[in-house]
């Protein structure tokens, strides 16, 4: 990538930011296409601004071409993804939620994803108030989780340092608050409270919003759980005898590329510094009004946080935080990462609760002829006094557990399938949602995951190192939700049945794997990683990961520097 | 548009003025028009119109379709069209999924622009474009000059495949070649900067021999036949397509009938008659019940044919009826039918419960050949909708069916034409038709009046034939469509045809019933209750008001509706006067209904 020490880049702006300049504050003309008859979809413009408001448009995928012959549109409905800071949500909201899904959406299922929130898919556009009204009812609201602004916040779900583990919580919540959206134009649609005449302002992310999305997270080491290099801007909770006192302050991390595009790439987050409790807020201010004013907004391709640092240098990035926040960055605090995946099983915290952590494949809860899972969850909502979790690995923690209620609440999860006997490759494979909902998708995702998986604890077992695992994730495209970019195995689709392998991420999730074949089947995956595990079940060292491991017998060239050399 | 100014009454001439104007014109292509009102707005500004070539509107049009997955082909078509209209080139840009791809072949200079996705796939938009052109269907392309861009990733195994689809085909076709069909990587920019000034240089350049090949179109002269119930034409099916979701409880068809060369002619609003044939399965199984051999031979007409042949056209299979069942208890001595047999009411529950098959599989009995004929009814046609117009359509006839399905002791059946048209029929097979004139149901004479259309379920079918005749006969009256169904996602019938006229403004208003879609019921009739005013409005503007479908209980609550609501409550009449008011619209043929 050519150096370009320019802060705003000049040009021809991108459609996007005609449209948002347009929106009058993200209305657009929202409220007339939900009185449009003959589309379940929404028109123009509005199908962008929706996202704004936390859903995407998406279709029925399995059906769209058979659709074309019958005359008849996709079969449109929106999914709706909720805020949800921390992933934290009180078994009322859940009891609702559930409810809603039955009842209202096409799957009646319950998508728990990796950012720590759940997503409901296949409301049809009838049900789209009802369902912004039932989530208000409870507490709850979609405002900004998708689209050009700050996304649900991420915070480390470390239940046994429960103290260290809430205050850090606290401080997800006031940032995600802090840089909402301040436009009423989400209760006047979706809630039909009346318009007032005070005209909107947004300080913060002005009428244009951000040029691109804007992801948060907080961390509490040794846990890297939340995978911070997939974020815009990190803060790592430095504590000293079990007290927060500030954070590592980290931006630019990134994985969104395209197939072929060389100007795009994924980047890891850079360190800026350490910065006390009391410059949080002011600290994240400054860099989302930054990346505000200097994102690029010609060229939405490069518009992320990640191409900006790149372009201004990190330096000049830093003196301007400094400069608009008013505080200087001191030296980064030592810290150090061991895990990203998730305890499961029954743990008790400092203060005595206990916590009981579900794997749920692919986040995704629904009933089947086989699995009674969502049932298991409401009937546990419906007796548990603590809260539900949700991880940033797609599973979920039945958290603040008394002593005299966890046996009945594992009874519970025993009779339901709740608790059952996992292998560490599965708990430690992730897909995104892909087909057939999702209007990106290039190849399957979650519908591929757990086939696959199947065939490589075959393999794993086959080479005598089932106790073994490989970080491996799946995504239906480069857009990157299962931060495959950070696996050590990933995989991105290119179209049906057939991806890009990536190999040489590590188990912390650190490094970014490299390419090592392109568009290539499922058998050819198997043919290849069939080889490299047999040479890692021979030749590994004690403990070396299996990403590290093919970096060190060079089978990929790491990548160190992504900007420059990932491509 | 012009459109608006028709409407307003505020013609600066009378009508008669304005129909000598239209007969003036009426054999005058596009482009002439085009040209006569160039001159006489020269005339009327005193400037003297030279005939020369650079007034002349250049005599073509280029057509561009786009077809986009990510939009970037929709962007290339886009800087395109700019490109044309600014260099004065009549042009109109499409996207694939709203170009009537029948007519293709009467495209004299066509551009496809189109990306590749997935297994060398073209995009979804352009799928049934696609699927048309590269069908055994496609028409001959050999008036048509064209050129193909194409859009590909070139890691792909197959690169740019859609693109260089579409240029194969319509070379194959007879299709001219104007350009080399070009296949563009990602980094696209370049070659199509390069590709757009090739086009722009060959529409520019007069030199080109791009005037109308002298194309003698040859009017075949087919004697106008006339065909009827007992001379209908032998047609061929083209196409067959289920047209509700596949989670909708109907199952409903498109039916599209080829009538080329037949000299067969119909108007919207007409029925098509359909000779249909038994099914099979039925027929071995009534004569293994009622034990007779399928090759035995009757006469039948004066002509010998066998029982099998005779019972799949000629007599009636599934309906079953009072007298069926009364003579079948007196020739089988049956003691429980025979008791049935002497009340109306039974009788008629009776063979209203149980078709003709499941009766002699309760009563096995062995016939005689005359016994069984003389128990069956005759054969008669069925008659539907016809959902085409010929303006659109001119060598097809298009019908809407309903596939009716039922079942008796858990044995499966379908309604005998139903079935025949739904199941058994395929693309390319035969099939008896004939056109019933219905004069009592047909669109204004006048095309400045606004017309309303009620047409829940099937009901639609002639609504789309009213429709596709105006857009052709650029009628100026507003349209507006009352339509109900079960569900909106699976039974919204031609859909996406709506929404294309929606768009394009030929339909002005459209309300909806989906009677399953939350807890109470709503059917056309609440929505007619819902827009009285509006309609009373359109009424006193002229209006033609429609019903087609269900006469039993539709019909029957709409006209409830119209009457008590619509007229009595808008009119500020009692009910007496309001009936009074719609039997003079039906009278002067502004109440029509197709109702069955």
């Amino acid at each position: 990538m050519k150096k370009n020490n320019v802060l705003v880049v000049q040009g021809k702006l991108d459609d996007a930011e005609r449209l948002k300049k347009e929106s009058n504050y993200l209305r657009g003309s929202i409220t007339k296409d939900l009185k449009n008859n003959i589309t379940g979809g929404f028109t123009g413009d509005n199908f962008l601004l929706i996202r704004f408001h936390g859903m995407y448009q998406q279709d029925d995928r399995d059906i769209r071409k058979e659709r074309i012959k019958q005359k008849l549109e996709p079969r449109h409905a929106m999914m709706l993804r909720c805020r949800l800071p921390g992933g934290i949500i009180t078994t009322k909201q859940w009891l609702e939620i559930d409810k809603f899904a039955i009842k209202h959406t096409i799957y009646g299922s319950i998508r728990l994803t990796n950012r720590q929130t759940f997503q409901l898919h296949g409301i049809l556009k009838n049900n789209v108030k009802l369902a912004h009204k039932t989530l208000n009812k409870v507490g709850l609201d979609s405002l900004a989780t998708a689209n050009d602004v700050n996304r649900n916040v991420l915070c480390t779900n470390n239940p046994v340092e429960s103290f260290l583990h809430k205050e850090v919580w606290t401080w997800a919540k006031k940032i995600s608050e802090h840089l909402l959206p301040k436009t009423r134009a989400y209760a006047e649609i979706w809630l039909d409270q009346k318009k007032i005449e005070t005209t909107d302002v947004e300080p913060i992310l002005s009428d244009v919003y951000l040029p691109r999305k804007f992801k948060t997270t907080i961390v509490i080491p040794p846990y890297n759980d939340v995978d911070i290099h997939a974020n815009d801007m990190n803060f790592i909770a430095i504590s000293k005898n079990n007290k927060l006192i500030g954070f590592n302050v980290l931006i630019g991390g990134g994985l969104s590329i395209e197939h072929n595009n060389k100007l795009t790439f994924p980047r890891i987050a850079t360190e800026l510094g350490f910065i006390n409790l009391d410059s949080v807020l002011k600290v994240a201010e400054s860099i989302v009004t930054i990346q505000r004013d200097w994102g690029n907004r010609t060229n939405r391709k490069n518009a992320k946080t990640k191409y900006t640092l790149e372009r201004v240098g990190l330096e000049n990035f830093k003196k301007e935080i400094e400069k608009r926040s008013g505080i200087t960055f001191k030296p980064t605090y030592d810290y150090k990462f061991t895990h990203r995946g998730d305890k499961f099983g029954w743990i008790q915290g400092f203060d005595k609760k206990w916590h009981l952590t579900l794997f749920i494949e692919n986040g995704r809860i629904l009933n089947s002829s086989t699995s009674k899972i969502k049932n298991g969850i409401l009937e546990i909502a419906k007796i548990h006094t603590g809260d539900f979790r949700i991880t940033a690995n797609q599973n979920l923690i039945i958290a603040n557990v008394t002593e005299n209620c966890k046996e009945k609440i594992n009874c519970l999860a025993v009779k339901y399938g709740l608790i059952n006997k996992i292998t560490k490759q599965r708990q430690n494979s992730m897909a995104c949602v892909s087909f057939p909902t999702c209007p990106l998708a290039m190849a399957e995702a979650e519908r591929f995951l757990p086939n696959f998986i199947t065939k490589i604890e075959v393999l794993l077992n086959k080479y005598n190192i089932k106790n073994d695992y490989i970080i491996i994730r799946v995504s239906g495209c480069p857009n990157g939700c299962a931060r495959a970019l950070l696996a050590e195995v990933g995989l991105i689709g290119k179209a049906l049945g057939r991806y890009n392998l990536y190999i040489g991420g590590n188990k912390i999730g650190t490094r970014i794997p490299r390419m090592y074949s392109e568009n290539i089947t499922e058998k050819e995956i198997l043919i290849i990683l069939e080889d490299l595990i047999k040479q890692w079940s021979l030749e590994k060292r004690k403990k070396e990961g299996f990403g590290d491991f093919t970096i060190r017998k060079k089978i990929v060239v790491p990548v160190l520097d992504s900007a420059r050399d990932f491509w | 548009m012009t459109n608006k100014l028709f409407h307003d009454q505020t013609l600066p001439i009378t009508k008669e003025q304005l129909s000598n104007l239209n007969e003036l014109i009426k054999d005058f292509s596009h482009n002439q028009i085009a040209w006569i009102s160039g001159y006489f707005w020269g005339l009327l500004h005193n400037k003297s119109v030279i005939y020369n070539e650079k007034n002349i509107i250049k005599n073509f049009s280029v057509t561009i379709i786009s077809a986009s997955q990510t939009g970037n082909a929709r962007t290339i078509a886009k800087n395109l069209q700019q490109d044309l209209t600014l260099n004065k080139i009549e042009n109109k840009l499409i996207n694939a999924s709203d170009y009537n791809f029948k007519k293709i072949s009467k495209e004299k200079y066509l551009i496809i622009i189109t990306s590749t996705q997935g297994e060398g796939e073209p995009p979804e938009e352009a799928f049934s474009l696609y699927e048309f052109i590269m069908s055994k269907k496609a028409p001959k392309m050999s008036n048509t000059n064209f050129s193909v861009f194409g859009l590909g990733d070139s890691s792909y195994a197959h690169f740019s495949k859609a693109g260089k689809d579409f240029n194969n085909r319509l070379l194959e076709l007879g299709g001219i070649k104007i350009l080399d069909c070009v296949n563009a990587d990602i980094d696209y920019e370049e070659k199509e900067k390069k590709w757009r000034k090739s086009i722009l240089e060959i529409f520019c350049n007069k030199k080109l021999i791009l005037e109308e090949k002298n194309s003698i179109v040859v009017h075949k002269k087919t004697e106008k036949k006339i065909y009827n119930k007992e001379n209908p034409l032998l047609a061929t099916l083209i196409n067959k397509q289920k047209i509700t979701g596949r989670f909708s409880e109907k199952d409903i068809k498109h039916i599209e009938i080829d009538i080329n060369n037949s000299g067969l002619t119909y108007t919207p609003g007409d029925s098509l008659g359909i000779w249909y044939e038994n099914d099979e399965k039925i027929i071995e199984e009534i004569l293994y019940l009622c034990k007779l051999n399928k090759n035995l031979q009757i006469l039948l007409k004066n002509k010998k044919i066998t029982l099998f042949d005779a019972l799949k056209k000629n007599f009636e299979l599934t309906v079953n009826t009072p007298n069926i069942v009364k003579y079948f208890a007196n020739l089988s001595r049956n003691k429980f039918l025979l008791r049935i047999s002497e009340s109306v009411e039974k009788l008629k529950k009776y063979s209203d419960s149980y078709p003709i098959i499941e009766m002699l599989k309760s009563y096995p009995f062995s016939f005689k050949v005359d016994q069984l004929i003389n128990m069956l009814r005759p054969l008669k046609p069925r008659f539907y909708s016809i959902s085409s117009s010929q303006l659109e359509n001119e060598n097809e006839v298009h019908i809407t069916v309903s596939t009716l399905r039922y079942n008796v002791n858990y044995n499966n059946y379908t309604g005998g034409a139903s079935g025949y048209l739904s199941d058994r029929i395929k693309e390319d097979d035969k099939i008896k038709i004939f056109v019933e004139k219905n004069n009592n149901f047909r669109l204004p004479i006048d095309h400045n009046l606004p017309i309303i259309m009620i047409g829940p379920g099937t009901g639609i079918a002639p609504f789309r034939a009213f429709i596709q005749h105006r857009i052709n006969e650029k009628a100026k009256g507003k349209n507006w469509l009352f339509f109900g169904n079960p569900k909106f996602t699976e039974d919204f019938l031609y859909q996406t045809e709506w929404q294309y006229y929606t768009k394009l403004g030929f339909i002005n208003k459209i309300d909806l019933a989906w009677s399953r879609d939350q807890k109470e019921k709503i059917y056309v009739q609440n929505k007619i209750q819902e827009k009285s005013k509006k309609i009373w409005k359109w009424i006193q503007k002229g209006a033609h008001i429609y019903i087609c479908g269900n006469a039993e209980k539709m019909a029957k609550d709409v006209e409830k509706v119209l009457l008590e609501d619509v007229i009595s409550k808008n009119g500020n009449m009692n009910i007496e006067f309001s009936k009074k008011f719609l039997n003079k619209m039906r009278i002067s043929r502004r109440y029509q209904r197709d109702i069955y």
